[in-house]
């Protein structure tokens, strides 16, 4: 479903990704890992089109990406929910949702979306009326992704939505997310939780400064010396 | 039911506003009038200026840059366009259409260097567009009357009442455009950039062609206010079309009523203009106003940071 063949990111004279190449195919939950800074969430950014890539192409459902703008692509089935949530702090819950479906024009019936999303995440439901900035960290991740959804993605891309929640919250979403992915759902998944990404995970790809250091199905690299000694410190 | 209680309560106030200012050249003095004239027209740009400043976030102190610009354009046309004055009122409204459209044209193409930029760059390139307005104006004395300015024949000066009743109807469909505009696709996907740039983008929002079409909403009512100023005054200069404080007031007016509500830059306007007017005319200080504007906004700033409406209405929840 999506392709990106030898990616190079430049910021300045700083180089972010170097020669990236990964897939991810129809139905697979892939996720990339690495420490901070090595270039994760610029994969994501490029993908969707907020970064130009220097070098390489990217196509999606077979078709080239790197022509089209930003809305372009999320009108072509692209969704990300973006690192921190994102959130609009000021508006309703239930208005933010509305406005994820942003790509299927104003005379689309928004209701079955909604609901389906209240059902993968009930409490947002009951918060409906309630303004995004005062739900919990939790709960706001839930809203990001639920607005990321209302788009009706062919591919939905996240980045690190573990950041900054408890444990117990974590499991949960990564439970809604085998979910999402039980149901078909396509997902590139960014992530410094390592151990929770490798679980859900078909396949993982291993980033260090800009480069793909590593790649395999994700229970044998949650085997991997290299990767138990770095990330998981075992 | 409480909603629907404030909400009518909300639209009463106004009804009673409006009728109050339509019936006001019947029992006012004339000085009285012309001040709320000049209100209205500030109250105009104050709440365009909040198109940007409030719903998108975007500080723009170019506001007066429309106003001055339409003016001007307005004055060329019916100085250089001689068939124009042998048309009654009909000239001088073909002059305004054809100066507002001008303005809305500059305003689209402005929007492609400006919005290359965020934050405090915009609010400079904004101002820096303004002064270089300025600057043409100034310089190119064959079109614009350079330093000596524009005349129009007096008998195309709009009278005062005429001019009242055509900026209360300007100023109310000025509100009546940020009412739509709060509830519209397009003020939602405003306001969702103005929280989230990076969302708005995931989410399918073409940044540009929003903040390019709420710079040229922004335009319109703005640039009407400067053709009924123009009219009014008769007389044309920069610095009475394009002064420092045609554009510095509404910045100051939207945030002390309360940028992004739909009333707040007119609450603002009305305080801003009620302290101008008794400063100047009434209260003889041995501060300079300046002085008590800058208190004001300071009281304002440390102890209701949005803003006066939205302070008294987070009050009520």
């Amino acid at each position: 479903m999506l392709d990106v063949r030898g990616v190079s990111v430049r910021y300045g004279d700083l180089q972010a990704l170097w020669d990236v190449t990964f897939a991810v195919r129809a139905g697979e939950l892939v996720a990339i890992i690495g420490p901070n800074g090595a270039g994760k969430t610029t994969i994501l950014k490029t993908i969707l089109g907020l970064v130009r890539p220097a070098a390489g192409s990217i196509d999606f459902r077979g078709a080239p990406l790197t022509r089209y703008p930003p809305y372009d692509r999320v009108a072509r089935g692209i969704a990300l929910v973006p690192e921190g949530r994102r959130i609009f702090p000021n508006m309703s819950v239930r208005d933010t949702l509305e406005l994820g479906a942003y790509t299927a024009g104003r005379r689309a019936d928004l209701r079955p979306r909604v609901e389906r999303v209240y059902d993968l995440f009930p409490v947002l439901a009951s918060r409906q009326r309630q303004a995004a900035g005062t739900l919990s960290g939790g709960e706001q991740q839930m809203l990001a992704i639920g607005r990321a959804l209302m788009a009706d993605p062919a591919l939905l891309m996240l980045d690190e939505p573990s950041l900054g929640l408890a444990p117990v919250v974590i499991d949960h979403l990564y439970d809604r997310l085998g979910e999402l992915k039980g149901r078909g759902l396509t997902i590139l998944l960014v992530e410094q939780y390592v151990a929770g990404a490798l679980e859900l995970a078909d396949r993982a790809y291993v980033l260090e400064t800009g480069r793909i250091v590593r790649e395999g199905a994700g229970h044998e690299l949650l085997a991997d010396d290299y990767i138990q000694k770095t990330y998981l410190a075992l | 039911m409480r909603r629907w209680a404030a909400g009518g309560l909300q639209g009463l106030a106004v009804a009673a506003g409006a009728g109050l200012l339509l019936a006001l050249p019947q029992v006012a003095t004339r000085d009285i009038v012309t001040a709320v004239f000049f209100a209205l027209i500030f109250i105009t740009l104050a709440v365009s200026y909040d198109i940007l400043g409030g719903f998108l976030g975007y500080l723009n102190l170019g506001q007066g840059a429309f106003f001055g610009l339409a003016g001007y354009v307005l004055f060329i046309l019916i100085v250089k366009v001689a068939f124009l004055q042998h048309l009654g009122p009909a000239g001088p409204a073909l002059a305004v259409l054809a100066a507002v459209a001008f303005t809305a044209l500059f305003a689209r193409l402005a929007a492609y260097p400006l919005f290359q930029l965020r934050g405090a760059y915009f609010a400079m390139a904004t101002f820096g567009l303004m002064l270089l307005l300025g600057h043409l104006i100034t310089n190119l004395g064959g079109l614009t009357g350079g330093a000596y300015g524009l005349y129009i024949p007096t008998e195309l000066y709009l009278p005062l009442r005429p001019a009242y009743t055509l900026a209360l109807l300007l100023t109310g469909l000025s509100v009546a455009l940020n009412a739509l505009l709060a509830r519209s696709r397009l003020g939602m996907g405003l306001q969702a950039i103005r929280q989230s740039e990076l969302a708005a983008a995931a989410i399918g929002i073409d940044l540009f062609r929003y903040k390019s079409r709420a710079l040229v909403l922004s335009s319109l009512p703005s640039a009407l206010a400067g053709c009924l100023f123009a009219l009014y005054s008769g007389y044309i200069d920069v610095q009475n079309m394009l002064g420092a404080e045609k554009t510095l007031f509404p910045v100051i007016m939207a945030m002390l009523g309360g940028s992004g509500t739909v009333f707040g830059p007119v609450l603002g306007g009305v305080i801003v203009r009620a302290i101008d007017v008794s400063l100047k005319n009434y209260l003889v200080l041995p501060v300079p106003a300046l002085g008590i504007y800058g208190l004001i906004l300071m009281c304002i700033g440390l102890f209701m940071p949005q803003g006066i409406l939205p302070f008294f209405l987070r009050r009520r929840l």
